[in-house]
């Protein structure tokens, strides 16, 4: 199974994170039981760094998003982080 | 060139907040143009949520159908955001308004992310609709659930008592 992607949208006031329709319908299937989270809003100060901010959170964010543990996540092929209007993906150590 | 784009996107604009207006919602247009052509408020609460209409002129098909594109900016199908976008289609069909379609920003990426529905151009997914009476498709999707589906904004009675 390919990585898990999670889409990021950047704001003045916070990020918020959604996982890529085609790893939610994945995760469905392989874990049908899994609650899975529509979105997630993680409100940040606008002058703090992104990453510095945010990436410390990325793997929080992902079990959440997705009702699964670090390890099931591993197992699928691990997360990454997609930032659309930056065309970036990162992937989450 | 033509100016009749300008008259078209800006009839389709007023129209859905004339709709929206009239279920009980205030509305307002961004001074600056972002992506987003409307604000929707609840007046009780304050809850905003952001609509992009996409206004087009049907041609007719076979069998009384009728056909329309529209376009969004990929990137902005795929950038999540708090409050999430909404998308109007507006479709106009000899001088009248014939259908609108209202779709969420994250079902709309699913339909194009998941089910193949939408074509991808230059950074833009163009979404190729036939209408009928019983049905509105894209490709091999029905999406006649988004037909005229205004029930993100249910009527407010501001009449009744609070």
């Amino acid at each position: 199974m390919s990585s898990i992607v999670i889409n990021i949208g950047r704001q003045s006031d916070g990020c918020t994170y959604q996982l890529h329709p085609r790893s939610r319908a994945d995760i469905k299937r392989r874990f049908p039981a899994a609650h899975l989270v529509p979105t997630l809003f993680v409100g940040s100060d606008p002058q703090a760094d992104f990453e510095t901010f945010h990436g410390t959170m990325w793997k929080q964010i992902a079990m959440m998003l997705t009702g699964l543990t670090w390890e099931q996540l591993e197992e699928s092929g691990g997360v990454s982080m997609y930032d659309p209007v930056a065309s970036a993906t990162t992937k989450v150590a | 060139m033509s100016r009749q784009h300008l008259y078209t996107g800006k009839s389709g604009q007023l129209a859905v907040m004339a709709e929206l207006v009239s279920r009980g919602y205030n509305v307002a247009v961004p001074e600056v143009d972002v992506g987003d052509d409307i604000f929707v408020v609840r007046d009780r609460d304050g809850q905003l949520s952001r609509v992009q209409v996409k206004t087009a002129n049907a041609k007719a098909g076979p069998e009384g159908a009728v056909g329309v594109m529209f376009n969004v900016p990929l990137k902005q199908l795929e950038t999540p955001h708090v409050p999430d976008m909404n998308y109007v289609f507006a479709i106009r069909h000899r001088d009248s308004w014939r259908d609108f379609i209202i779709i969420g920003r994250d079902a709309l990426y699913e339909l194009y992310s998941v089910h193949a529905v939408g074509t991808q151009v230059d950074g833009r997914v163009l979404f190729t609709l036939t209408i009928s009476d019983d049905d509105v498709r894209c490709k091999d999707r029905s999406l006649s659930t988004y037909r005229n589906q205004w029930s993100k904004w249910p009527v407010i009675d501001h009449g009744a008592s609070p």
